[in-house]
């Protein structure tokens, strides 16, 4: 607990400033200062500091952000664009709508960065249609920007012509994966594309384009202001700094919490979320957003909330969004929630996607109600098998993943089910 | 009467067309300001929205159909959309819905009320799971909602309708609604194939 009591939170120390919404007083204290640093740098050394800090995507992949710009050709002839993946809409995850909400020109600040690391005159925010506050904090926060000489024809001073566009979603979770973005974004609908080419190629209009998330990007000022080295001494060796992690379920107290990258999960949920809630016995944790395998209360004592150590227990981290369930949830119950959601997101365009998460979805409902047979639980094992892998985005293994986990770790919920002919759960 | 684009909504997308890299780009955006305007997308807002961005009518609607969040004829003037997600699920959710369906008498996913107010639907997650159990009406999210605030945003809808307020009223399903796509469909190739209900 050493490390949680000397760290300073520096992504959501806005969070309680109502003021971090006024461009001036963020200027003042200096929101802008990582960008101003950067411009006065060569692109190519803001991605040698990036990649040195060893900062990693917080959208779910944790790509690592400086590799992903470096991979940006700068000989093709044509725009250059950054877009900010503020969509926001895997089960559990609230980090991305409050960061937008209550530090916009963090993010702004971010976005200059990323931009100028790559030569781009054009970024793009993604924003999920739902998040009409945080669309008209982001509007209001970019035409603030441009009066300051933030953004526009010169940003900051630098002979760096940048403008942000906002565009806004409309209830597609799919919308989230980087290429259905891409594909959003031009004004269609939202199908995912085949990779390669990645969208660091060919992306947006068909252009070099880097997709970041919202986190990654308000990381980025800090690690400009404060050096690689200050980000790399946080967090461990291979998930350094720190994350915003998402805690909800039955939590005392539920809530957005920063704390360092390789913290142990047991300490969060204890510490700043109070300890487990509901019955006050925990179960089970999905250690980051819905598609993550579940973590048992066994696995959660070890697990730390970093990606190696939740890889080593069999999940992911994902996107930080740490969901608890006590004793009183019924675990077939809970990936039959699950599997309605990832049927109800199928984009469509794949049949093992769009009739396997449909088949998942029906036969887990089915056991659930009492009507299952012991044969259903290898079906979906093989239907499992048949999603993964053979589609064009990852939102059928996203599916898979997580039902094969509660196959194996609850296997013995799902066979009560079937032998008592009901949920045992009522 | 036909719908028409205010002089408003017609600069407002003319602007985005002279700011974003192609017209098709602008396609989201100038839906919801035919939204907006008119409260809800109607198919002759889809015309419109079509014939500025130099679209087919039959792509715009392809468009507006996948994406499920904008407001169409069917919804009540207060759009209650209830997430049905896990952690919403988790606490209570289910208990809530059936509050809502027996205080306006409609089910969820179903009609709206008698008087065009109230529609209620489930929606997936909309990252509120911090303040689960968590409602959208409209524009506006709702968290740690109880069966108690619940009743109180329901009469803060109606007395806001009494007052005159609130955006305007979708006219509710549009009998002749498959017969008007299916003249959007040959802007596709697709004249030859009837929609359902024809
Ligand atoms: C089905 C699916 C949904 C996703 N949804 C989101 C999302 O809502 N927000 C996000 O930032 N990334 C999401 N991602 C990850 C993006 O594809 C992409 O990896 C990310 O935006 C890259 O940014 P990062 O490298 O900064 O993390 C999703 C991926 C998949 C497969
Ligand atoms: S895997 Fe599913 S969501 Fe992804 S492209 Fe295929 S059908 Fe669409
Ligand atoms: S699960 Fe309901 S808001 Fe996320």
């Amino acid at each position: 607990m050493a490390m949680a009591t000397t760290f300073q939170p520096f992504l959501t120390r806005n969070f309680g400033e109502p003021l971090a919404l006024d461009v001036r007083w963020c200027l003042e204290r200096g929101a802008y200062e990582g960008a101003r640093k950067a411009l006065a740098m060569p692109p190519k050394a803001v991605i040698e500091e990036v990649k040195l800090s060893g900062l990693r995507g917080r959208g779910g992949a944790g790509f690592p952000c400086g590799m992903k710009w470096s991979f940006v050709p700068q000989d093709t002839g044509k725009p250059v664009y950054v877009v900010c993946n503020a969509d926001e809409s895997e089960p559990g995850t609230f980090k991305d709508r409050a960061l937008i909400d209550r530090d916009p020109h963090q993010l702004l600040a971010g976005i200059i960065i990323a931009c100028w690391a790559v030569q781009a005159h054009t970024a793009f925010i993604y924003i999920r249609g739902e998040m009409v506050h945080g669309h008209a904090v982001l509007e209001k926060a970019v035409a603030d920007a441009e009066r300051a000489g933030v953004l526009g024809d010169t940003v900051l001073g630098a002979a760096f012509p940048l403008r942000v566009l906002l565009m806004r979603g409309a209830g597609a979770y799919i919308c989230g994966e980087e290429t259905g973005l891409l594909t959003s974004l031009e004004g269609n609908r939202g199908y995912p594309r085949l990779k390669p080419p990645f969208p660091a190629v060919v992306g947006a209009f068909g252009c070099p384009t880097v997709v970041n998330n919202v986190e990654t990007l308000g990381n980025l000022p800090h690690i400009m202001v404060n050096g690689a080295r200050w980000h790399a001494s946080m967090g461990t060796e291979k998930s350094p700094g720190a994350k915003v992690f998402s805690l909800s379920g039955h939590v005392k107290r539920p809530g957005n919490y920063e704390v360092p990258l390789g913290t142990p999960l047991m300490d969060l949920l204890d510490g700043p979320g109070g300890g487990v809630g509901g019955t006050g016995r925990l179960k089970a944790v999905i250690p980051g957003g819905s598609s993550a395998p579940i973590l048992t209360a066994e696995d959660c004592k070890t697990a730390k909330l970093d990606y190696e150590s939740i890889a080593q227990h069999g999940s992911m981290l994902g996107s930080g969004a740490v969901i608890v369930l006590d004793d009183s949830v019924c675990m077939v119950d809970a990936i039959w929630n699950l599997m309605r959601f990832y049927h109800h997101e199928s984009g469509g365009q794949c049949t093992p996607c769009r009739e396997g998460t449909g088949w998942v979805e029906k036969t887990v409902a089915r056991i659930e109600h009492g009507r299952g047979r012991m044969r259903d639980l290898d079906v979906l094992l093989e239907t499992c098998d048949n999603m993964q892998g053979k589609t064009i985005c990852v939102l059928a293994d996203a599916a898979a993943m997580p039902l094969r986990s509660y196959l194996k770790k609850f296997r013995a919920e799902f066979e009560a089910h079937i032998t008592q002919g009901k949920c045992p759960f009522g | 009467m036909p719908f028409e684009l205010s002089e408003r909504s017609r600069a407002e997308i003319e602007s985005l067309i002279a700011r974003y890299p192609t017209k098709k780009s602008c396609l989201l955006l100038a839906l919801r300001v035919v939204e907006r305007q008119q409260g809800w997308v109607s198919l002759d807002g889809m015309a419109l929205v079509a014939a500025m961005l130099g679209l087919s009518p039959a792509e715009v609607y392809g468009v507006v159909t996948f994406y499920p969040h904008y407001k169409r004829e069917v919804h009540g003037k207060y759009r209650l959309m209830v997430c049905g997600t896990l952690t919403c699920a988790l606490l209570g959710m289910k208990r809530l819905v059936r509050h809502i369906e027996e205080r306006l008498g409609v089910a969820c996913g179903g009609a709206r009320t008698a008087d065009g107010l109230f529609s209620l639907e489930k929606v997936e997650c909309i990252a509120a799971c911090g303040g689960a159990p968590a409602i959208q009406i409209n524009d506006q999210y709702h968290e740690n909602v109880t069966p108690q605030k619940l009743d109180d945003l329901i009469a803060a809808c109606r007395r806001e309708h009494a007052a005159g307020g609130g955006p305007p009223m979708p006219p509710g399903p549009v009998r002749d609604e498959p017969a008007r796509v299916a003249h959007f469909l040959p802007a596709l190739g697709l004249g030859r194939v009837a929609p359902v209900g024809v």
